[in-house]
This record gives structure tokens, sequence and C-alpha cells, in this order.
């Protein structure tokens, strides 16, 4: 019996009946009746309107993707561009809220996770194109060219794309997918995982991505978020794309310095320089649904750089204007769902970064906990003055220390104190990235010049010998240093003829079971090998005289050597 | 009760619906509601499915009812009056749109798909029947959504190959198991069964053979992908490619809009009935079934319920050779003479005693027109039998001697027709609290003309 069915030769498997069914119905019908899909050269070749749906482009995109032997198909090419042209900045990506609009519920209605829609247009790095449309987002393959993008507007960007950061630009896709990778999300080919993954393998090709990570720290900005699904069991994910810009993290938290400006009806915040001109945009949507992620799906927390030519930068500050203060009101306030509710995990920023809007990625990937409300964590002036650095690393998190106080590894050198009575952890660090701190060799100075006479213990504070404070008096961090004792500190000599007071020095300051003690006894440690070069061992006779004091509110012990 | 509800998308919708309406009325499918969802509700396909092959006139709806509920209606899926002749980019953006939404706009949809005038269809073009179905279904649909809400079950059918059927059906089923979780769905989605050579000349065509192919498999990715899983079984349907077959492809001329006729319309049709059967019997979650036959008589043996088609067409013919001959002038005659001269000392002998007696409770002076009534109601059943039986014959070929039922085989006379009816109609109808109609009088006898077919050994 012939089978009632287009391009179907075997007959009914199911005998007489009028009606029924066999594995081939079942698991997709015959390979004839698969979507015929070849190389086409031009948009108006591919047939989308023929998918059963308002999203029949980003359908379209999807099945090109699926199919690993159309690498000529004008969708997977122009795919290409379009991630390369995000990456290096020649591209953005604006979201709106669909469900705003007409032909947007509709889409809503067909797929929530469209909601969110980013129209990707291009910058003015473009020239005469900027605003062009050149594509959109899509959960399942990231980005999809415009139909009514013309072939001229194609090529300019593929010129564009054809610059001499592009090698850059693959790194830094690298570093974004070496972290997913790092997270278990990077699988693909498999089933449940979306096809944006191998299309992203193909644009890095063969690339020898080196620097990736480092890139994405301190030399990209983000776009988006765009809604995707990372795995078959897992609730849709948002993510931010990166985008190529040379220290960029280091520009902005720099700006940060600054004042904020808060302008709701153009649905942002601005941060202004010390002349009150705008350096940053940092983008804030009104209107939102409340509740849930969806001032952060609007695009809530991305960055741009204020786009005035030629313009002037005038920050002479080193505050960062995160919390609220008398001069005006902090970054954390104005993005309270960012920020306070619930105040996110630095491990976990640091961790995902492209789960998180700039303004928390780069506060939080930079300055750590030190960058939260009500944070327990405080670093000396001295280390903050780094983070304003392009290639600076980052504070260390006290999760990285686990158990142990004290850190000696190729990112940072430094210990951890809890200190006595209080919630708070005193971070003091000797080294950081590639750079010299010196928390611990400038508190062992002063320990030091204490233990061989030369400073006193008066009005709350150690002083040398004109009673100029070493250690300063109204300081935030307890124990801190002054700027002269780094200053001195750094151009330290070796003192041959103190290796055994050195020695007494270490030893006196090597007791004591709180945490407070063993950071002294680290500072005292990094002080003597930083004067002597070389290791210095605790010997020698005990201490002469041991004081207990109190500097900002903190208990030490202070030892003297004999006389 | 709750009664199911076929859910007939575009052309293709519309010719499954039209079979529906004729095994309908011919028995051989159990009264279902029909609610059609169609751009084109004005051409002679459409025409022919709301009239019921021009026997329903809505004027006069008491003469003759559609075989399904709300047959006669068909749900534009949007609102034509609003704009004369509207482009698609018409119906989603006007001089409110904000940018954004314009550009959302440019971004799904080309600069031919914008352009599109939509109110004769979507040219072929499923993304746009789609999207129209989407904005348009809360509104213009919302008598559709409340009735499939309180049905026992749906059966959504319409082709992948067009642009309104095709587009719609998956966008339907998404959004009733959007609003109705609980609603069991059903899909009989019929694949390309017309052959449209490429357009010659002028013509209101834009798609031809490879369009439809193209759009069969699009849609066929859609729907194994996305709309089966919310179906609980579904039967795929299309012309057969073997050379000669008589459920081969329908040749449509350059501007057909009338119907176009083949035996696989009765095998969807048929479908609408064993699809929720087979699927009752094999527990099979979201399966996807098929037909196969390869002569269209043998579907003339097929069982509907307890019976064959065959038994159902003989029934037809029987109670269609009866109507035809008490609706013509010379019954009337016998109907007049009944009651005498001036209308005193009559007798039923000869139209039988029951409709005697119902006709003779009328007053005098209402018999005429009542008489009138009920043979102009006689009449448009009779015709509404010439449509379901002379398809039945076009599309399957005479049914073959061997399987007309006796009981049609002894009408061969006129004294055959006359007893038959004059027995049928001998008991008086049952008392009620109010008059009937003359129809409601024409339809009760009618009944039991069909009711009588069964109960009577050939």
């Amino acid at each position: 019996m012939s089978v009632l069915l287009p391009l179907w030769d075997e007959p009914a498997s199911w005998g007489t009946d009028l009606f029924g069914s066999n594995d081939l119905l079942t698991n997709g019908g015959r390979q004839q009746w698969d979507i015929d899909l070849r190389n086409v050269a031009a948009m108006r070749d591919v047939e989308a309107r023929a998918l059963p749906t308002p999203l029949a482009w980003p359908g379209m995109m999807e099945a090109v993707l699926l199919r690993h032997d159309l690498r000529e198909h004008v969708l997977r090419i122009y795919y290409r561009e379009l991630i390369l042209g995000i990456l290096l900045g020649n591209l953005d990506v604006e979201i709106v809220d669909l469900k705003r609009g007409r032909l947007g519920a509709i889409v809503v209605e067909t797929n929530e996770l469209f909601r969110y829609f980013g129209i990707i247009r291009a910058t003015p790095k473009l020239d005469r194109l900027k605003g062009t449309i050149f594509g959109g987002t899509s959960p399942d393959t990231l980005v999809w060219p415009s139909p009514r993008t013309k072939d001229t507007e194609w090529k300019a960007l593929g010129d564009a794309n054809n610059s001499d950061q592009q090698g850059n630009a693959k790194s830094l896709l690298s570093g974004f997918r070496e972290i997913l990778q790092g997270l278990g999300f990077w699988n693909p080919g498999h089933t449940g995982s979306p096809p944006w993954m191998a299309a992203l393998d193909e644009v890095i090709g063969d690339w020898n991505a080196a620097g990736g990570r480092k890139l994405l720290d301190s030399h990209s900005r983000s776009v988006g978020p765009i809604r995707t699904q990372l795995g078959p069991n897992r609730r849709p994910d948002a993510i931010y794309l990166p985008t190529l810009e040379r220290g960029f993290a280091s520009k902005f938290l720099r700006a940060t310095t600054g004042s904020l400006l808060e302008e709701p009806e153009k649905q942002r915040v601005v941060l202004l320089d010390d002349a009150r001109v705008p350096q940053f945009i940092i983008m804030k949507p009104t209107g939102t649904d409340p509740g849930g992620d969806h001032m952060k799906l609007a695009g809530a927390g991305t960055i741009r750089e204020d786009a005035t030519p030629e313009k002037t930068t005038k920050l002479e500050r080193r505050t960062l204007r995160l919390i609220d203060s008398p001069a005006g009101k902090g970054l954390l306030s104005c993005f309270p769902e960012m920020f306070l509710s619930p105040p996110p995990k630095a491990t976990e920023v640091r961790r995902m970064p492209m789960f998180y809007p700039d303004i928390v990625r780069i506060v939080v990937t930079k300055l750590g906990e030190s960058a939260l409300p009500n944070s327990r964590v405080l670093f000396t002036p001295a280390a903050m003055e780094n983070i304003f650095s392009e290639d600076f690393p980052g504070l260390p998190s006290p999760d990285e220390l686990g158990d142990s106080k004290y850190v000696s590894s190729e990112r940072w050198k430094g210990c951890l104190a809890k200190l006595p009575g209080d919630a708070r952890q005193l971070v003091m660090l000797e080294r950081l990235g590639g750079e010299e701190v010196l928390d611990l060799s400038a508190l062992g100075m002063v320990l030091w010049l204490y233990f061989i006479g030369e400073a006193n213990y008066e009005n709350e504070s150690i002083r040398d010998r004109r009673s100029v404070p070493l250690v300063v008096k109204e300081s935030f961090v307890p124990l801190c240093p002054d700027e002269a004792v780094y200053r001195t500190v750094k151009e330290v000599r070796s003192s041959p003829g103190r290796l055994a007071t050195l020695q007494r020095f270490v030893k006196a300051y090597s007791q004591g079971a709180e945490d407070i003690d063993q950071m002294m006894g680290h500072a005292a440690k990094a002080f003597a090998e930083r004067t002597w070069k070389s290791e210095v061992i605790p010997l020698g006779h005990s201490f002469a005289e041991k004081n207990s004091v109190s500097l900002a509110s903190v208990r030490i012990s202070l030892y003297r050597d004999e006389k | 009760m709750a009664s199911p509800v076929i859910l007939a998308i575009g052309g293709t919708g519309q010719h499954v619906a039209l079979a529906a309406s004729r095994l309908a009325f011919l028995g051989a499918l159990p009264r279902m509601r029909l609610l059609t969802i169609d751009a084109d509700d004005s051409g002679q396909l459409s025409k022919k499915l709301k009239s019921f092959g021009g026997t329903v006139n809505p004027d006069k709806p008491e003469l003759a009812q559609h075989p399904l509920d709300d047959g006669e209606r068909i749900f534009p899926p949007f609102d034509r009056g609003k704009l004369a002749n509207p482009r698609f980019e018409d119906l989603l953006l006007d001089g409110s749109s904000k940018t954004w939404e314009r550009e959302t706009f440019s971004l799904l949809f080309d600069e031919a798909a914008a352009g599109i005038s939509v109110n004769d269809g979507m040219f072929g073009q499923p993304s746009i029947g789609a999207t129209i179905f989407g904005q348009n279904k809360d509104v213009q649909l919302k008598e559709v959504f409340t009735a499939i809400g309180n049905a026992s079950y749906v059966i959504i059918t319409g082709s992948f190959i067009g642009g309104t059927g095709a587009g719609i059906v998956h966008q339907l089923v998404h959004a009733i198991h959007t609003k109705y979780q609980t609603v069991k769905m059903y899909g009989i989605f019929v694949l390309p069964w017309i052959s449209i050579a490429a357009a010659t000349g002028a013509t209101t065509r834009t798609v031809d053979d490879y369009g439809l192919k193209r759009n069969m498999q699009y849609g066929l990715h859609y729907f194994y992908k996305t709309t089966r899983p919310l179906l609980k079984a579904s039967i795929l349907l299309g012309a057969s490619d073997q050379p000669g077959s008589a459920f081969g492809r329908v040749q449509v001329g350059n501007d057909d809009d009338g119907e176009l006729e083949t035996p696989l319309m009765l095998v969807a049709a048929a479908a609408l009935r064993r699809l929720p059967e087979i699927t009752v019997k094999q527990d099979n979650p979201h399966a996807v079934y098929a037909s196969s036959a390869e002569d269209p008589k043998s579907l003339y043996g097929e069982t509907f319920g307890d019976r064959t088609l065959a038994w159902y067409y003989s029934r037809g013919r029987y109670v269609q050779k009866i109507l035809d001959f008490v609706r013509t002038p010379d019954f009337r005659k016998n109907l007049d003479a009944s009651f005498g001269h001036l209308g005193f000392g009559g007798s039923g002998k000869n139209i039988g005693e029951g409709l005697y007696l119902a006709i003779e409770d009328y007053k005098k002076e209402k018999r005429g027109p009542n008489l009138d009534s009920i043979q102009q109601t006689w009449t448009q059943l009779a015709a509404q039998y010439d449509v379901s039986l002379t398809w039945l014959e076009r599309v399957l070929g005479a049914l073959p001697p061997g399987q007309v039922d006796n009981r049609l085989a002894t009408l061969a006379t006129g004294k055959a027709v006359t007893d038959e009816f004059q027995r049928s109609w001998k008991e008086p109808l049952p008392k009620v609290s109010q008059d009937r109609s003359p129809s409601d009088v024409a339809r009760e006898f009618y009944q039991r003309l069909v009711a009588d077919f069964e109960k009577r050994v050939g």
C-alpha cells in the first residue's frame, strides 16, 4: 500500500490499516524532508521567510550554524563579521525591552528569551556608517545578521575588522572561552549546547591566544547582556560579550574618583570629572518590570565612554566614589539592585565575570571584597594606589588564602589578619602582580625603628624622634604606615653591621598566636630581608622590653632591643 | 457537555473542513464545532464552506443548518476593515511606532516581506502568517480561544505549504498550550497535495511547487522541533508521488480559488475521528501517524464508528430519494388533498398519519404557508445530501454495487418510496408544550427516515 506522503517510497509498514506509524515518522521523517540548505552568497537568496515563526531570521542563523558543511553560507560569513565587529568595538549592542511594543509582544510570546533584545549597530569607529544596524541578538546564536544591511556596508565592516587588532580580539574571545571552559559550560556540538559555541570556536580558529584573561580583566568593556542557555539542564543565563578597549578598567575606576550625576530622564548615570566634564555613561533603564533581573537584562550597569571628541580629563582625587559621602552619592547606591540586594560575591564575580555588567565586573574584579557594601576587608592606601594602573590584576580576596594567612605566589605576596575583637580583616600586601606595594616592609620599618629605640609610642601613635607619626593615626586602616615610611623603605640600603640586631628583631616578632601578631612577624621579616637582601633567621637573645599599646583601637605588642 | 473542536486553518484547512462537513452531514462524523481561520473568507472555497455548498442561507437559518456548529463562520486572522488593502508592515507599524520598534521590524523582516499586501493571504510566507496570527489572536480570535477552553479536545488541521496555514498552525498550537495546558490537542497536517506551475502571465499566485516543497521542509523542521511535543498525536498527510496515483497532486490553475477535489481530503476528514481513537488504544505520546491507500474506492469500506462509509452513503441515498419525492409539487397535491375540500374531512393515509396529525394542528389559514416551509426544508435537506453524496462519488468513484445496502436497493419504485415514508411517518410526534415550527416538523420527520434506515432490515 502506498503511503500518502511526498518523497516516500517505502510501502506502509503497518499493513492495510488506513492509518499507522513507524520509527521513521516518529524520528523526523525522511532525509529528503530536511531543509535543503546550501551555501548561498547573497542575503536575498536566504529563504528565512519559510520558517513559520516571527523569528525566522534568527531561526535561519541557527539552522546554518548547525550545519558545519556550510562554511561559505552568507549568514555564516556575516556572523563572523558581527562577532569580530563587537570584539573590536566597531559594533555595539543596544538593549530594548520588546514587551513594550506591538511587534515585540508577538516576539516575546513566541520566545520569551527574546524579550530583552539587542540591536547591533555600528559605532563611530565606522565613521559614516555610525548607527547603521547590522544585526540582532538571539539566545541560540548570540548574534545574527540583518537582512537589510547593504553589501557595501558589510564590506566596510569587514575592512574595519581586518585590523591589526584582530589578533587581540581573538585572544580576548579566547579568554572568554577559557572562563566558560573552566566553569564546565563549553561543550560545542553536545546535545543541548547552544550552536554559538562551535561558531565562536571557528572565529578563534587556530589563533595562538595568550593573555586573553588579562585582556578581559583590564582591557575590555562588555556589551549586552544576551540571554542564552549554556546547557540542557540550566535555566537561561544572561551573558555579556567583551569589546577590546585598552585600559578601560583603569580609566573607569579613575573616573569614579570624580562625581556622579543621575539622569533618570535619559536613563543613565554620568561620571563627571573634577571640572564636571562627562567621562563615562552608565546605563540605567527606567520603567522596567520590578523585581528579578529585569534591570540587568535591560542593560543596566553597562558602560560607554563619553564620545565627546578631544575632551579633557581632570581627576585629582584618589578616593573612589563608591559609597555615599557628604560630597555626593556613591556608585553602589546609584545601583542598589546590582550591589545591595543582594551584594554580589567577589569570588563569583571573578570566577564568572561575563555574567555581570561592567560596573560590577570591573569594580569587584579590581577591588574584590573591599568594593562591596559593608565590606570587612581593609587594604592600605598604598595597595589602592595601584588600582589605577592599566594592568592592575585586582586586589586579592581573602578566599584565595584558604586557611593560610600568608601568601607568596606569582599573583601576590602578603598577609591577612583578622583584627582582634573585630569582624574586619586587614590585608597587607608586599607585592601585587609585578608591582611592589611594600605594606609589610613599611610596617616592619616602623617596628624596627621602635625596636632600636629610634621611635616611641606617644599620643596613640608610633612617632620618630621628632614626634612625626610613623603610623597614620586617623586612617580607617589600622597599623597603616605613613607615606613617608613607604618612600623611605623603597630606598632602604643594606646595613651590614646590623645582622645580629635584625636577627633579634625578627626573633622578637616571631612569637604570638593571634593573626595580628603573625602579621607583625611577617612585617618584621619582610623589612629585615629587604634590608639584608637575604633571608634573616630569628636568632639571638630575647627582647629587652615588651609593651602592649593601642593603635586605632587595635592592641599590639611592641618590642625593644637591649640598649 | 463539551464537544470536540476542529480548528481549520487556511485554504487546506477549509478543504478538510468541507470534507468533514459532508461526512458529518451523512453521520459518519459526530457533530463537532468548526472554527475556521483564514484571511480569505470571500473566495469561492470560503463561500462553499460557509454555505455548505449553497444550502445554508444566513437569512433563512430555519431551513437548513450547517452540519458543523459555527461552520458558517470564518475568522480572519486580522481586521480587514481596519485598513484598506494593508501591507504587512502597516499591520505592525504606524505613526506612533517608536524608532526601536521600526528597527526591530526591519531586523525581523526584509523589504519584500514588509511590502506584501496581506488581504488575500500570506502568499506562501509562513513567517508572515505566524506574525499576523500572533498580533491579532487575542482580539480577533478571542472567540476562538474561548471555544477552545470549553472543548473536550481540539484538532488542528492545515497545511505546512502555504502562508496562512503554514504560519498560523504552529503558533496556534503554542498559544493554545500556553493558555490551556490541559486541553488535549491533535494535529492533522497536510504536506504538498497540489501542484502549482510557475506563474505565467497575470496572476494572483506568488507561490509555486518549489515554494511548496521549501515551506514543507521548513514546516516539518519546526514541527518536529517545537510543535509536535505539544500535541497528543499528529497525522502527516500528503499527495503520493507514485506515478498515476489517484491520491496524487491536484493541478492548480493560475487563479483557482474554488474547491480542489481529491480523495486525500476525505482521508484527512476521516482522521478527525480516527486519530483520537487510535491514541486511546496506543499509549504513544506525541506519536506521528501517516495514511496509506491505493484505490479511493477502498475508502468506502473504511469504518466510521461501527458502520462503513458505504453504509452511510447508502443511507444518504435512501433518505435523499424519499426527500426528493416528498418535496415535489405532486406530493404537495397529496398534502393538500389529505385535508379534504375546504380543509374538512381529510385523512393521513397517503402522507403518513403522523405527518397528517402534525399539520392538522396548525390553524387552517396557516396550513398553506407552513406546508411551503416544510417542503422548502426538505428541499434544502435533499440538496445537502446532493452536496455530500455527489462529492463522494466524484472523489471515490461510484459505490460498487456489491456495497450498496439492500434497503437502498429496494427503493427502486415510486410505490416503494411511498410505502417507506408512510410507514416511517405513521406514528404521531410526541406532544410538546409549544407549537413546533414547520421547519422543525419537517426535520423531525426527516430524522425518522434516517433512524428507520438502521432499524429496518433490508
